[in-house]
């Protein structure tokens, strides 16, 4: 019994280290695991900025308040085409290439205004083809990301799991959350 | 001697899903020992659903599947009540191969409880013009029964299962044994008034449905609770307030001390004996183990779920049924049917600006069959029923970014009322509708893949488009406005009603199984599952199967107490 116990512990401790260095060295990777794309903690940034750009923080949630940028990485990485995601890691790069190019720093280094001005040039499709793809990518998960998250849909829009109640006359103007 | 004793008992049941939980729930209810064997693992009510009490925040991928499974499984992937909150009950296509002569979707879920875990809980009771088609009407062979003969046990199941629903007084859809109807909204109630002040023979009424509007003490006893309005139902329900086996007749049948519940438990084939001319039992193969096993009994029912017990039939040969089990006149796996589930008709209303809904509902408005009910009036065969539902939604403007966008996002707004209906059309049984063992391809468990063929008919093409006209015409007259007809053109199995195989007649020269379920040809092996469907009607069709199921069980323990069987 004692033995097998020592057994057990000896598998846990042998995947805690095959866990622990990837976290302690690899500080340049995406904070989520990756299957698909080659995502570094630099352009995990980049990404958080963008959407916080596309939705800003303030007195009501922003996107980074809601990991926007986490559920963006996730779902390009696991439901979306090879070639979807491959102008998804481009386009990211496409975009911070604009800002290097005009300023001569990286979207992260830049001011609201400037970021502004850059998501401006995206919405207008005057950027690079795969700049302007990965933002269409980027902006309808972000806002997906946002309207179902917790601090949106279950603290400001009151979802409820179980409602137990349907009333299919109810007067618009006691509406109080829409969600 | 021990192990043959432990291996033998008074019925063996096939499946644990919405029939099979039937049969053993009225064998174990009157002490006979029974057991049920089931192909896929234990489904625990509450404890084996997973994802019941999560938040939608709580699914990585808000409730979509990666790509690398639906590009597997595009199958289920097409069903609409498959996803990432209801996975674990879902059979992946590349895990249970088939075999489609013409495209067939077949959703299934091996697990205990089967599909009654994920059936859309709709219990629509069949009437004499559904029993007298076929004889009218000139197709399939005569049902060998009639509303009377069923109509006690539609109220005894109802009862016991809890149903929703309006007492209406439709000669074409019989009132049953019902809680208190899930009401219809303002603008359902707005088209019921519409339709039934112009025409004669039409309604819509509030969907019956297998909720627990407000429990009596059978659902308490059972454990179960008052339905919350949740609507995530295919989830598993951890109140209960859904008819399922997994919540009612297999932990009833278990509390009983009779049942035996076997998971994991392939069943090869019915083992027949010349000597008696009787089934004598089962063999069944280990899922995990791979090793077979038999099992033993007086009575044998088959209810595997419709095609899987066509599946276990044609494969239960022996010299006597050198084609499969009772299968003299080479009928067994011929005239399968299903639902025509292809139209729907959605629009928009500007009235009732006023008001809109609060909370949710487990159920829609219906409309029952009103197409050739009393005569033949129309260039096709038989009718539809129609599903019909009135909401509103919130409508975000999504344009640009930043604070303006931020603004709509947390203030949408209340779209004007949408309506949707979708058909449910009867489909004709007919001889070339098919399903047979593939002569080389084999599965995990070494039995033959099923081999599907069947497909929509110029009756079918009608009834689209008669409905499509119909409820353009209804829509017209309410005052509906931008309505818009699709056909989804959707294989057959979609609509998860697939039925027949193994039918129900008088003559054994054309049917399998006779007025009380039992095969023609060996009576102490009963089928009270979707196979044994003469004709298909318009009716979700699971509430009649609990009806059949009951009564042929209650048949088969009077004629084992006569010594019959």
């Amino acid at each position: 019994m004692q033995r097998r116990t020592a057994v057990k512990y000896l598998f846990v401790v042998a995947a805690g280290s095959a866990i622990v260095p990837s976290c302690l060295h690899k500080t340049d990777k995406a904070s989520i695991a990756l299957r698909h794309l080659d995502i570094n903690a630099e352009q995990e940034k980049l990404l958080a900025e963008i959407a916080e750009t596309i939705i800003p923080g303030g007195a009501a949630p922003g996107a980074k308040d809601t990991y926007a940028h986490l559920f963006v990485l996730k779902m390009v990485d696991d439901c979306y085409e090879v070639q979807q995601q491959k102008t998804f890691s481009v386009g990211l790069k496409e975009i911070d290439d604009i800002t290097k190019q005009k300023w001569g720093i990286s979207f992260l280094k830049c001011t609201n205004q400037q970021r502004n001005e850059i998501v401006n040039l995206l919405e207008d499709k005057k950027a690079s083809s795969n700049a302007i793809q990965c933002y269409q990518i980027i902006k309808p998960l972000t806002i997906q990301a946002y309207i179902t998250s917790k601090p949106v849909l279950g603290d400001i829009f009151k979802y409820e799991l179980v409602p137990g109640r349907y009333n299919g006359f109810f007067p618009v103007k006691k509406i109080v959350h829409q969600a | 001697m021990d192990d043959l004793k432990n291996r033998t008992f008074d019925v063996i049941v096939i499946g644990s899903g919405m029939s099979g939980g039937w049969v053993a729930k009225e064998f174990c209810d009157k002490g006979f020992k029974t057991l049920v064997l089931e192909r896929g693992r234990d489904v625990k009510h509450v404890k084996d659903y997973p994802t019941t009490t999560k938040m939608p925040w709580e699914f990585e991928h808000r409730g979509k599947m990666p790509i690398e499974v639906t590009k597997a499984s595009p199958v289920v992937s097409r069903c609409y009540a498959y996803g990432e909150a209801t996975d674990q009950f879902f059979v992946k296509d590349n895990e249970h191969p088939y075999v489609q002569d013409k495209p067939f979707d077949w959703i299934r879920g091996y697990q205990v409880g089967g599909k009654s875990l994920l059936w859309a809980r709709q219990t629509q009771r069949w009437s004499d013009f559904d029993f007298e088609g076929p004889a009218r009407d000139g197709f399939a062979v005569d049902w060998p029964i009639r509303y009377k003969d069923i109509a006690t046990w539609y109220s005894y199941v109802e009862r016991f299962a809890g149903i929703a629903g309006d007492t209406d007084g439709i000669p074409q859809l019989p009132d049953g044994e019902f809680l208190p109807a899930f009401p219809l909204n303002c603008v359902e109630k707005y088209f019921k008034e519409v339709v039934e002040r112009n025409y004669s023979g039409r309604n819509v009424i509030s969907g019956r449905c297998a909720h627990l509007s407000k429990p009596q003490p059978v659902h308490f006893e059972q454990g179960r609770v008052q339905c919350q309005n949740r609507t995530i139902c295919e989830r598993g329900c951890p109140f209960g307030g859904y008819f399922s086996s997994n919540a009612s007749t297999i932990p009833w049948a278990l509390k009983t001390g009779n049942l035996t519940l076997r998971p994991d438990s392939v069943v090869q084939a019915v083992i027949y004996d010349e000597n008696n001319g009787k089934a004598v039992g089962v063999r069944v193969i280990d899922r995990i183990k791979k090793n077979t096993v038999e099992y033993y009994a007086k009575v044998i029912f088959v209810n595997a779920g419709a095609l899987n017990t066509n599946l276990i039939l044609l494969n239960s040969k022996s010299r006597r049924f050198p084609n499969g089990l009772g299968n003299d006149n080479e009928l067994l796996g011929k005239y399968v049917a299903f639902h025509n589930y292809r139209a729907r008709v959605s629009a928009e209303y500007d009235g009732f600006k006023d008001l809109t809904t609060d909370g949710r509902r487990p159920t829609n408005g219906y409309m029952p069959r009103f197409r050739n009910v009393h005569r033949q009036e129309t260039d096709f065969l038989r009718g539809y029923a129609a599903g019909f539902g009135a909401y509103r939604s919130l409508d975000t403007n999504m344009d640009g970014f930043g604070t303006s966008l931020k603004q709509n996002l947390l203030n949408p707004q209340l779209s004007s009322w949408k309506v949707s209906s979708h058909m449910m059309g009867e489909t004709i049984p007919k001889i070339n509708s098919i399903v047979a063992l593939d002569e080389t391809k084999k599965d995990e468990w070494g039995m033959p893949l099923l081999k599907i063929s069947m497909d929509y008919d110029d009756n079918d093409e009608k009834m689209v488009k008669d409905y499509t006209e119909q409820l353009t015409a209804m829509f017209e007259k309410a005052g509906f406005t931008s309505i818009v007809a699709t056909d989804s053109k959707q294989a057959p199995g979609l609509d998860i009603h697939e039925m027949g195989g193994v039918r129900m007649g008088h003559d054994p020269k054309t049917s399998l199984l006779n007025r009380w379920h039992q095969l023609h040809a060996c009576k102490n092996v009963f089928i009270t599952d979707g196979a044994c469907m003469t004709s298909t009607s318009t009716q979700n069709p699971s509430l009649t199967y609990m009806a059949f199921s009951a009564r042929a069980a209650d048949y088969a323990m009077q004629e084992l107490k006569k010594g019959n069987l």
